[in-house]
C-alpha cells in the first residue's frame, strides 16, 4: 500500500479527508467502509507522524 | 590688447583643459528638474536639467543606467552626481551623470508610477505568472535585515504557531543605495543553492518613502519575478504599496501577517487531523450498528419458515404437471388405440375371404397358380375354382375371348 512511498503531508492529509468522504457516503458496503477505515487510519499515522515529529530548525544564513 | 587670435579648435581644446581639470567640476552634484530625456537606441540617455534660471545638457551613458534606482521622466526634481565634459568638435559641455537621487515624494511617485507601468506592460504582475503558496511548508526563508523588528515578528509568529517548518534568515540591506542589488542577488542565491524552500518572505518593517524605495527598485522586481520559489512580499505597513508587491506571489500587508500566511497552525493542523480520524471511528461504529440491526431482522426461524413454504409449493406445483402429464399420456393412448383398430378393420375388409363372401371367386389352374387371363386357359381343361366356404374343380368347356382387350 502506501507505506513504500512516503507521502508529505499535504497528500496524507487529503487521502485522509477522501477516505472519511468515502466512509460518509450512503451506498457504501460495510466490506467498504472496513477498508475505507482501514485506510483511513494508516493516513492518519502518517498525518500525525508528520507532525508529532516537528523538529524546526531556524539559522541564520552567513555567505 | 587682444591676446594672439586662436582656432576654434584651439579655443575648445583650451577650455576643455580647464574645465575637465577643475577639481570642483570633476566630482559635482547638481539638483534641478528633467526635461526632455531621450533614451537613444545605443542604450544612452540624453536629458537636460533645468531651473528657473537656466539648463544643462546631461549624458548619461548606457553602463551607468542599470545602477540608476529610479525610472526617470520629465518633470522629476533629482539631484545629478558626476562631472562636467566638453565636447570639443561641438562646443559644449555636458554633465556627465554616475548617480542620481531623487528628492521629495513628488518625484519618487513618477519614478514608481513610471516603472509600474513599464513592468505591467510587461507582465512582470500578471495573475498568470503567480505561483501558489504552499499550504505546509517544510522551509521557508525570510530576506530582510538581521536587526530590524520585521525578522523578530516573523520569527515570534512562525515560531508560535508552527513548530515544523524550518526558517532560514537570509540577511540583507534593506534600505539605501546597495539595498536593492543585495535583495536581487539574495533571491537569486537561495533559488539557486536552496531550491528546496518552499516559500521566501521577502520585507522589512515601517518607514519613510525612501526608505522603502529599495522594494520599488526594478532589480528587486525583476529577480521577484524570476523566482521559481513562491515570494510573498511584506513591506511597511497597510498603506504602503511598493513595486515588489506587485511583482510577488502574494502580498503580506505587514511581516507578520506574512509569517500567517506563510506557515499553517500545526496545533489546529493536529487538532483538525485528530477530529477527522474520530469523525471516521464514528462512522464505522454507526454503519456497524446499521449492519447489525439488518442481521437482526433476519431471524433464522423466519428464514426456515419461508424456506419451507417455498419447497412445499414446489413440490405441489411439480406433482400437478406429473399429473397433466399422465393424463394427456393416457389420452394419447386412447387414440392410437382407436387408429390401430380402423386399421385392422379396413385391413379386414380387403382379404380375399371377405372379397370371396361377396361372390367373387379365384381361378387355380392344375399346379395351383392363380389363373388371371382367358389367354391362359384350353378347352378342357381342369382348374379349381376356390370361392367362399371351398372349392370346386371343374373342366373348361368352352373360351370365349373379348377382343376389345
Amino acid at each position: 500500500m502506501s507505506k513504500e512511498k512516503k507521502l508529505t503531508f499535504e497528500e496524507a492529509l487529503a487521502k485522509l479527508e477522501e477516505t472519511s468522504e468515502n466512509l460518509q457516503k450512503d451506498d457504501v458496503t460495510l466490506e467498504e467502509a472496513l477498508k475505507n477505515y482501514e485506510l483511513g487510519v494508516e493516513y492518519y499515522r502518517q498525518c500525525s507522524e508528520i507532525l508529532e515529529n516537528a523538529r524546526q530548525k531556524i539559522e541564520t544564513y552567513s555567505r | 590688447m587682444a591676446a594672439k587670435p586662436v582656432k576654434v579648435s584651439q579655443l575648445n581644446s583650451y577650455i576643455r583643459r580647464v574645465l575637465q581639470t577643475d577639481p570642483l567640476l570633476r566630482n559635482i552634484s547638481v539638483t534641478g528638474e528633467i526635461s526632455n530625456i531621450k533614451y537613444h537606441d545605443s542604450g544612452h540617455v540624453y536629458f537636460t536639467m533645468k531651473d528657473d534660471g537656466g539648463r544643462v545638457n546631461c549624458f548619461l551613458p548606457r553602463d551607468v543606467l542599470p545602477h540608476i534606482r529610479y525610472e526617470l521622466t520629465d518633470g522629476m526634481e533629482i539631484v545629478a552626481y558626476g562631472y562636467i565634459s566638453v565636447y570639443e568638435r561641438g562646443g559644449y559641455y555636458s554633465l556627465n551623470i554616475r548617480d542620481i537621487d531623487v528628492e521629495g515624494q513628488g518625484s519618487l511617485s513618477i519614478a514608481y508610477e513610471k516603472l509600474r507601468e513599464k513592468l505591467a506592460g510587461e507582465g512582470l504582475f500578471s495573475e498568470e505568472h503567480k505561483k501558489p503558496i504552499p499550504g505546509f511548508p517544510e522551509k521557508i526563508a525570510v530576506v530582510t535585515s538581521p536587526t530590524g523588528a520585521a525578522v523578530r515578528d516573523i520569527i515570534k509568529i512562525i515560531t508560535s504557531r508552527n513548530d515544523f517548518t524550518d526558517i532560514l534568515i537570509y540577511p540583507v540591506l534593506v534600505q539605501g543605495p546597495g539595498a536593492a542589488p543585495e535583495i536581487a542577488a539574495a533571491l537569486d542565491d537561495i533559488n539557486k543553492k536552496f531550491p528546496e524552500t518552499d516559500t521566501v518572505i521577502l520585507g522589512r518593517g515601517g518607514g519613510s518613502a525612501e526608505e522603502l524605495w529599495a522594494f520599488n527598485e526594478e532589480i528587486v522586481a525583476r529577480s521577484i519575478f524570476d523566482s521559481a520559489i513562491p515570494v510573498i512580499s511584506a513591506v511597511g505597513h497597510e498603506t504602503d504599496f511598493t513595486i515588489a508587491d506587485f511583482a510577488a506571489d502574494a502580498r503580506a500587508e505587514t511581516p507578520s501577517a506574512a509569517a500567517v500566511m506563510a506557515v499553517p497552525d500545526t496545533s489546529e493542523l493536529k487538532t483538525y487531523v485528530k477530529s477527522v480520524a474520530e469523525g471516521m471511528n464514528d462512522i464505522l461504529l454507526s454503519h456497524i450498528r446499521r449492519g447489525e440491526e439488518a442481521l437482526g431482522y433476519l431471524d433464522p426461524s423466519a428464514f426456515c419458515r419461508t424456506v419451507t413454504g417455498k419447497t412445499d409449493i414446489m413440490s405441489m406445483m411439480a406433482e400437478n404437471l406429473k399429473k397433466d402429464i399422465d393424463t394427456l399420456i393416457a389420452s394419447k393412448m386412447l387414440a392410437m388405440r382407436e387408429r390401430i383398430k380402423v386399421c385392422r378393420n379396413t385391413l379386414e375388409n380387403l382379404s380375399p375371404q371377405n372379397i370371396m363372401k361377396k361372390g367373387y371367386c379365384v381361378l387355380k389352374d392344375e399346379n395351383g397358380r392363380p389363373v388371371a387371363d382367358t389367354c391362359a386357359l384350353s378347352q378342357d381343361q381342369t382348374v379349381t375354382i376356390v370361392m367362399a366356404g371351398g372349392e370346386a374343380d371343374s373342366k373348361i368347356i368352352e373360351i370365349r375371348r373379348r377382343h376389345d382387350e
